[in-house]
């Protein structure tokens, strides 16, 4: 029965309803449309609900470094949970137009994750400075055309040097597409057969536990 | 389109009743996967953890191959006896990624393990933010990320670099593979990442699979020279069947 409960039904509903949404793609109509769209809608509830889990998670860890000392950092488990507990009671006990509530999305989350957002130019430049050292006959393949597609997105490239702009349009217009597109339907065929094992249930990592 | 769908599909279908039979394919080493020993090892022996983790993306075909890997990681940790904790910033994924380490776990006669995954927040900035403070407070010794991400991905590998982390990248999708090419040790590239689930599994019928989807490819090759062909001589009659 546990095999039953834990495998065979879960994977025959995944089956069922991916046959449908795969068939409903090609020959759907406007009622079929409409079950595709509450399938949808059916997820995205399931992943709300699915969030209780991952905040029992992060107060299980913090609340455990609280408690244990364990780690320095556990003040900023204190201060973690406050802030979250704070901002969670604003959003559902005065919703999420409340001053507070836009005042800490406005002044706290947006600031912070530009931040973050502006951190990813410094890594990108330190990345390219260790891959682009020419120290092996790839690196310097590696290394040519990404200094033409360099200058070419850059305005100062074709200042430079008017060629940078036919050249940067060439790599990107033959060589680059050319690459993309036999990857991309490379990764389409092996999405159908992932799909394929996974419907046949010979792809089971995502069921969890074969037996307890 | 529908017709090549269910073409690949039968094909795929036909490798894995072949390999069934006993004609199992010969596939080739894939050196991301072959390293992954060596990672962990490597992490065992420093005393400091291996952390994995799909980026900021939920369970989707993404990420699916990612928990078979995940599954191997798992199984090789507890042979080296190094601890393993894995991050998250989708609910659904953390119970997945739990679950695909108990089975590992079960399979290696360890039920009572206990899976160390950790969700951080949804916004994929406050994950980024979290992912860096955990590799700096943790410092793992092993970075392996398996999954899509976007322009995130620089900030985790470039942090992983910074603390001296082995690093070992998978993906499926192209935002992000030239980032991982230019900061992980090893890459599994687009389809050699989907494939890793029927690899790692070493199973006759997944690995069949594989085969059928060779064959696949082999069929849009020809489709995809013969169109070339045809529209080069003004015949419309296969452009005009896949609708283009």
């Amino acid at each position: 029965m546990s095999v039953l409960y834990k495998r065979e039904i879960p994977l025959a509903i995944f089956t069922i309803l991916c046959t449908f949404l795969i068939f409903n793609y090609y020959i759907g109509t406007p009622a079929t449309d409409r079950i595709q769209s509450d399938i949808l809608k059916y997820g995205i509830t399931i992943s709300a609900f699915a969030l209780v889990l991952g905040t029992y998670n992060i107060v299980k860890i913090h609340v455990r470094a609280i408690r244990k000392r364990s780690v320095y950092y556990w003040p900023l488990s204190a201060w973690m949970l406050a802030t979250m507990v704070f901002t969670t009671g604003i959003g559902i006990f005065y919703g999420q137009s409340h001053p507070w509530y836009n005042w800490i999305y406005a002044n706290i989350h947006v600031p912070m994750g530009a931040t973050m957002y502006a951190i990813i130019a410094f890594y990108c430049m330190s990345a390219a400075y260790r891959a682009f050292r020419a120290r092996t006959r790839e690196s310097i393949i590696f290394l040519l055309p990404a200094i033409f597609m360099l200058m070419w997105n850059a305005p100062i490239g074709e200042a430079i040097w008017p060629g940078f702009k036919y050249i940067g349009d060439w790599i990107n217009n033959y060589p680059q597409i050319t690459g993309y597109r036999a990857f991309w339907i490379g990764v389409g065929i092996a999405f159908v057969t992932l799909t394929l094992r996974m419907m046949l249930g010979k792809e089971t990592a995502f069921l969890g536990k074969e037996s307890e | 389109m529908l017709a090549l769908l269910l073409i690949t599909m039968a094909l795929t279908y036909y490798g894995m009743r072949r390999a069934e039979k006993g004609k199992v394919p010969k596939i080739r080493s894939m050196p991301p996967l072959d390293a992954l020993e060596e990672a962990v090892s490597r992490a065992a022996e420093m005393n400091r953890p291996v952390f994995f983790h799909v980026g900021g993306i939920d369970l989707s075909m993404y990420t699916i191959p990612a928990l078979s890997i995940l599954g191997l990681v798992t199984e090789l940790c507890i042979k080296k006896g190094a601890h393993l904790i894995c991050a998250t910033s989708y609910p659904i994924m953390q119970v997945a990624m739990e679950d695909a380490m108990l089975t590992s776990a079960i399979a290696a006669g360890q039920p009572e393990y206990n899976p160390d995954v950790r969700f951080y927040a949804g916004s994929s900035f406050s994950y980024d933010a979290a992912i860096q403070g955990f590799m700096f407070r943790e410092r793992p010794a092993t970075h392996l990320l398996m999954g899509e991400t976007d322009c995130h991905l620089i900030i985790y590998t470039e942090t992983a670099t910074r603390i001296g982390a082995y690093q070992i990248g998978g993906t499926s999708g192209t935002w992000n593979l030239p980032m991982m090419f230019a900061t992980c040790n090893y890459t599994l590239i687009g389809e050699e990442f989907v494939a890793a689930g029927a690899v790692v599994s070493k199973d006759a019928e997944p690995l069949g699979s594989l085969q059928g989807q060779d064959w696949s490819k082999l069929l849009f090759i020809a489709l995809l020279l013969l169109g070339g062909l045809f529209y080069q001589l003004g015949i419309p009659t296969l452009n005009n069947f896949f609708g283009m």
